[in-house]
């Protein structure tokens, strides 16, 4: 959570400084990019009672709009820790499915994939879910005082296992939209801790009358580190840093990656009360 | 280069053997004049001024301390005392023993003359050993427009040739290449660490309070070091020790007020300089910003200076900032101290001692309401002893040796409401110490060299841990070091040279090499510089920056000096340039140098300059080409690649006319080739979002830059104490929206298509200020 909270409170008084202070502008342009030799991506995942889903892709040239070219052929193979093994099945579009392994709390997983030149395989292990107790708001720290329309932040009050190290993922749907597509992760050692955990949501911005679902996903370190880095992705010069591509559970060559997670959700309508 | 062997101490041998070639032939019975050269109006030493025997037209300068010793054969002489902007001194003196004369030079009554780049003689870049090296007199620095009307000389240093802006409107700044830490930035001797305010927007000098800067690209002497690429030297005003005076201005972001005089005439005098934004209060007072919310800095100048006798002077100046910026109970703050004690000592007419102590200290910090705390920060105390002596006309010898002990906090997390545990970074300590010797010296009426010796030490000091990575970042091994035990050690060998071969009354050709040594490290992954970057010292696994620089320069006047016309061409050598692995977090990762990877560097270039210093027109044109590459293990498939500073064209116009005595227009137009960048090769899907796919490490371009900017200056009717002026300026006259930063995205029109965002941050911005003093 830390270098999360701190980069993005940094960035947060950055950006509302500059828009206060300077004229800027943003506008869509025209950039000529160089081609690159096409690498595979996996993009991987098992969830808590659910079966596993891999999609095999290729990835494109940035400004080629057409449908990524799917690995349609491989051999993709998921493992748990009892050694237990099902082969996925292919349902198209570069999507492989499982049909009967289903996701446990506790468990770690071993995805293969296995296509003419080579074997990539990642691990992640499935963290038991947390449970979401309680959903709070207050107005939002960046809401403007003096205007009506008050925007709201949700504190998101939800279980902790106090005996291990744990990092989740919280994310929001504002009236089905996700509020960010940044990935938001903490980790438990940062925050007041008396088996629960209350984290308030300030990038997301509700008003009374919004429908919101939320989920917080119980995922080990190392998924934590991968999201945080998709974060970095996408940088741009001036004050950002050198971006880079996020490093994969399948290795160097590869881009994607393989987690495990497990969530609880909570689906409401947000109502101010008398 | 930095080494862990003495055999290289032949060098050393070699020019101390030099030293005594050079002086045995100067056993003969003269007499010395010695003083000081200072403002009449104001008491302010001047410094460069010139001191010429008319019988032979040699002579001498004055020192940063407006002190100066010129030695000659007994004999009578016709000496000129003088400065640009300021009516010449002549003198017949007798010399038959050693005399003191201390001179104060009357500012010259014709306002029209007094409109100067530089106020030392007016041939000193033909003259002068040095290359490399800009002076700016403040004068010039307040007539040019600058964003939002706050005169700012870290922008003003960016238009001169090879120093280029780190990014648009920022103040972070890269020397031949070099990058935003490899520049030393000495206020009153303090190093200053963060030099800006507002983001990285404003400077943290308040030009009001300033006398003069410095900034030596190359060619450095020995008196300096620690930095790989640059010293930018600025000395704060003495405070007038004549009359009292106040002056001041409102502009758009901030006003100013200094306050100055004598508290004992001609002996002690003061000044007091403060600034402080006031974007927060508008806010409030229109509704834009809540009661709750901090958005401003400020800063505080103070010098105190006491003249104790003609042999003894001390001198006590302070700066202080902060900036804060929060809403509520949540934000961040940051800010420099800086403290200099100095004692001035004549021991004798041809020995000036100086002896300093330092503080300094930069920290930032972040408050998460009552939840949780994070400061980061250095801290130092430094000792400094420099000597100059004046041998003879020829010969001028300057010694000294400098110690800093720093205290570096990589960062503490606190929650001061709970039972969290903090998190608490091991601080570091390290003792940095040179010693350096260097000789002026005319060794012919047209052959003139400086040279010199710094030797470096550098000792991180316990308590704490070295400790040893693996390739996964994991510790596989630690030794501890109890407090003050010595952990790791670096020695540097820094020899600098410089020549002047004077091929004409208007030619010169010059050379220069110099080698720095830089123990500390900034953990920044920004191209411009963030007020969270943290200072790092060299360690058992950070080596130290080592810079080898060769210079070559042709240097010619036309116009009985009214025009400068220089190309200077460079070649730097760098050895330990610093990069992180993908990935790396720099705040609060008590595993930062696992992650540090390190290489060589290069970077080369020309830089052209034309620049007329006298009459109703002034300015100049500069031109950079330059080249600036990295080759770092585990970066770019280990193959060379375009620094993110590199900039192939840089050029900067500049021009200043005095329409009448009250009127004066300056403009200043930039262009330069966009920074080297890293932008995608392709993309891939990941979670339902596209991301971008690199291949290779600042490959691309930013769009090129420029930018015209206006001033007009106009200086209120003149009544009897009372004086005000006006600047009107506009920045980007011609509204072009440069790129700040490109972005890439998924087009939030068409679902599923990806599109490429220009953000600029400035259209045109008009500003005005009002100044004042009585």
């Amino acid at each position: 959570m830390k270098n999360i909270t701190f980069k993005y409170s940094f960035l947060i008084i950055s950006i509302l400084t500059i828009n206060f202070l300077f004229t800027s502008c943003e506008k869509v342009i025209d950039v000529d990019l160089n081609s690159s030799s096409p690498v595979l991506s996996i993009d991987g995942k098992i969830e808590k009672d659910s079966t596993a889903w891999v999609r095999l892709s290729y990835t494109s040239d940035y400004f080629n709009n057409d449908t990524p070219k799917y690995l349609e052929d491989a051999l993709v193979i998921i493992i748990n820790s009892k050694d237990e093994i099902e082969e996925l099945q292919y349902l198209g579009e570069g999507v492989y499915s499982g049909q009967n392994m289903l996701g446990e709390s506790n468990e770690t997983y071993t995805i293969s994939v296995e296509d003419d030149s080579d074997i990539r395989v990642a691990s992640s292990e499935l963290i038991a879910p947390t449970q979401i107790i309680d959903v709070t708001y207050s107005e939002s720290v960046f809401s403007n005082p003096h205007s009506d329309d008050v925007k709201y932040m949700p504190t998101i009050k939800f279980t902790d296992d106090r005996s291990r190290t744990n990092h989740y993922l919280i994310r929001i749907w504002r009236n089905d939209t996700l509020t960010t597509t940044s990935y938001s992760t903490i980790e438990d050692k940062y925050f007041i801790n008396n088996d629960t955990i209350e984290y308030d949501a300030f990038r997301a911005n509700v008003e009374p009358g919004d429908r919101l679902l939320i989920r917080v996903y119980s995922i080990d370190e190392e998924t934590s580190a991968y999201y945080s880095q998709l974060n970095d992705n996408q940088g741009g010069g001036g004050m950002s840093g050198t971006p880079y591509n996020p490093l994969s559970n399948f290795g160097y060559d590869v881009m994607g990656y393989f987690t495990a997670r497990s969530y609880d959700e909570y689906d409401t309508e947000f109502e101010i009360e008398d | 280069m930095t080494i862990k062997t003495n055999t290289k101490l032949k060098w050393l041998f070699l020019l101390m053997s030099f030293f005594l070639y050079s002086f045995s032939t100067m056993a003969q019975e003269k007499y010395s004049i010695s003083g000081k050269i200072t403002d009449a109006s104001t008491g302010e030493d001047l410094i460069g001024a010139t001191i010429i025997n008319l019988n032979n037209n040699v002579g001498a300068a004055t020192n940063t301390y407006g002190f100066y010793s010129l030695t000659l054969e007994k004999g009578k002489y016709k000496i000129s005392f003088s400065y640009i902007g300021y009516d010449d001194v002549i003198q017949d003196i007798d010399l038959q023993k050693d005399l003191k004369i201390n001179i104060k030079l009357n500012p010259t009554s014709n306002a029209l003359d007094e409109v100067v780049i530089t106020a030392e003689r007016a041939d000193a870049n033909l003259s002068s050993t040095q290359m490399s090296v800009e002076k700016l007199d403040m004068k010039q620095i307040d007539k040019l427009p600058v964003l939002f009307g706050e005169k700012d000389i870290l922008k003003t240093i960016q238009l001169l040739p090879g120093i280029s802006t780190a990014s648009e409107g920022g103040n972070g700044f890269s020397v031949r290449g070099g990058s935003i830490d490899q520049n030393l930035i000495l206020l009153d001797e303090a190093p200053v660490y963060s030099a800006s305010h507002l983001m990285g927007f404003f400077s943290v000098f308040n030009a009001d309070a300033l006398k003069n800067i410095a900034v030596y690209k190359g060619g450095i002497p020995a008196n300096y070091g620690g930095r790989a690429s640059s010293v930018l030297a600025i000395n704060m005003k003495d405070g007038n020790n004549q009359k009292f005076s106040v002056s001041g201005g409102l502009g758009l972001i901030s006003s100013r007020l200094t306050v100055e005089g004598p508290i004992i005439k001609d002996k002690m005098s003061f000044i007091v300089s403060g600034r402080r934004s006031y974007a927060d209060i508008v806010a409030k007072g229109t509704g834009l910003l809540d009661n709750g919310a901090s958005l401003y800095f400020y800063d505080l100048n103070a010098k105190l200076n006491y003249k104790i006798n003609d042999d003894n002077r001390i001198f006590f100046s302070g700066y202080f900032g902060q900036d804060d910026f929060g809403f509520e109970d949540f934000g961040m703050n940051w800010g420099n101290a800086t403290g200099t004690l100095r004692w001035n000592h004549i021991f004798s007419p041809k020995l000036f001692s100086n002896t300093t102590l330092i503080y300094s200290k930069y920290n930032y910090g972040f408050k998460f309401g009552d939840e949780a705390d994070m400061s980061s920060g250095i801290e130092d105390y430094g000792f400094k002893q420099d000597f100059t002596y004046f041998l003879n006309p020829n010969n001028t010898l300057s010694f000294g040796l400098h110690s800093t002990h720093h205290t570096f906090n990589p960062g503490q997390l606190e929650f001061p409401s709970s039972d969290v545990p903090e998190i608490l970074i091991d601080k570091k300590k390290a003792l940095e110490s040179a010693i350096f010797i260097s000789n002026k010296q005319n060794i012919s009426e047209k052959f003139s060299a400086e040279y010199g010796l710094r030797l470096s030490m550098f000792n991180q000091l316990g308590s704490g841990y070295n400790n040893t990575y693996n390739d996964d970042n994991e510790k596989i091994d630690s030794v501890y070091f109890d407090n003050n035990k010595l952990m790791q050690s670096y020695y540097g060998i820094e020899p600098r040279l410089s020549v002047n071969y004077r091929l004409s009354e208007d030619k010169s050709i010059k050379a220069s090499y110099n080698r720095m040594a830089q123990y500390l490290h900034l953990m920044s992954n920004s191209t411009s510089g963030q007020p969270t970057d943290t200072w790092t010292p060299s360690s058992y696994n950070i080596k130290p920056l080592d810079v080898n620089q060769f210079a070559l320069g042709y240097f010619q006047n036309f116009a009985d000096n009214q025009f400068e016309f220089s190309v200077e061409a460079y070649y730097k050598d760098m050895q330990n340039v610093t990069d992180y692995k993908d990935g790396t977090d720099i705040m609060l990762n008590e595993n930062i140098e696992s992650y540090i990877l390190q290489g060589k560097g290069r970077s080369y270039g020309a830089e052209f300059y034309l620049k007329k210093k006298h009459g109703r027109f002034t300015g100049w044109l500069s031109y950079t080409l330059s080249k600036t590459e990295n080759q770092i293990d585990g970066i770019n498939n280990n193959n060379w690649y375009a620094s993110k500073l590199d900039k192939t064209h840089d050029i900067s116009l500049v021009g200043s006319f005095q329409i009448n005595e009250r009127m004066s227009i300056s403009a200043t137009w930039v262009y330069y080739t966009g920074n080297a960048v890293t932008f995608p090769s392709g993309k891939f899907e990941y979670d339902g979002e596209i991301y971008p796919y690199y291949t290779e490490r600042n490959s691309y371009r930013m769009p090129d830059y420029h930018r015209l900017d206006f001033n007009f200056h106009l200086e209120g009717k003149k009544k009897k104490r009372f004086q005000s002026s006006w600047d009107f300026s506009v920045y980007n006259a011609y509204n072009r929206y440069n790129a700040y930063t490109i972005s890439f995205r998924e087009s939030e029109t068409t679902p599923g298509s990806t599109e490429a965002v220009q953000l600029s941050l400035f259209g045109i911005v008009p500003s005005v200020t009002w100044n004042f003093k009585f």
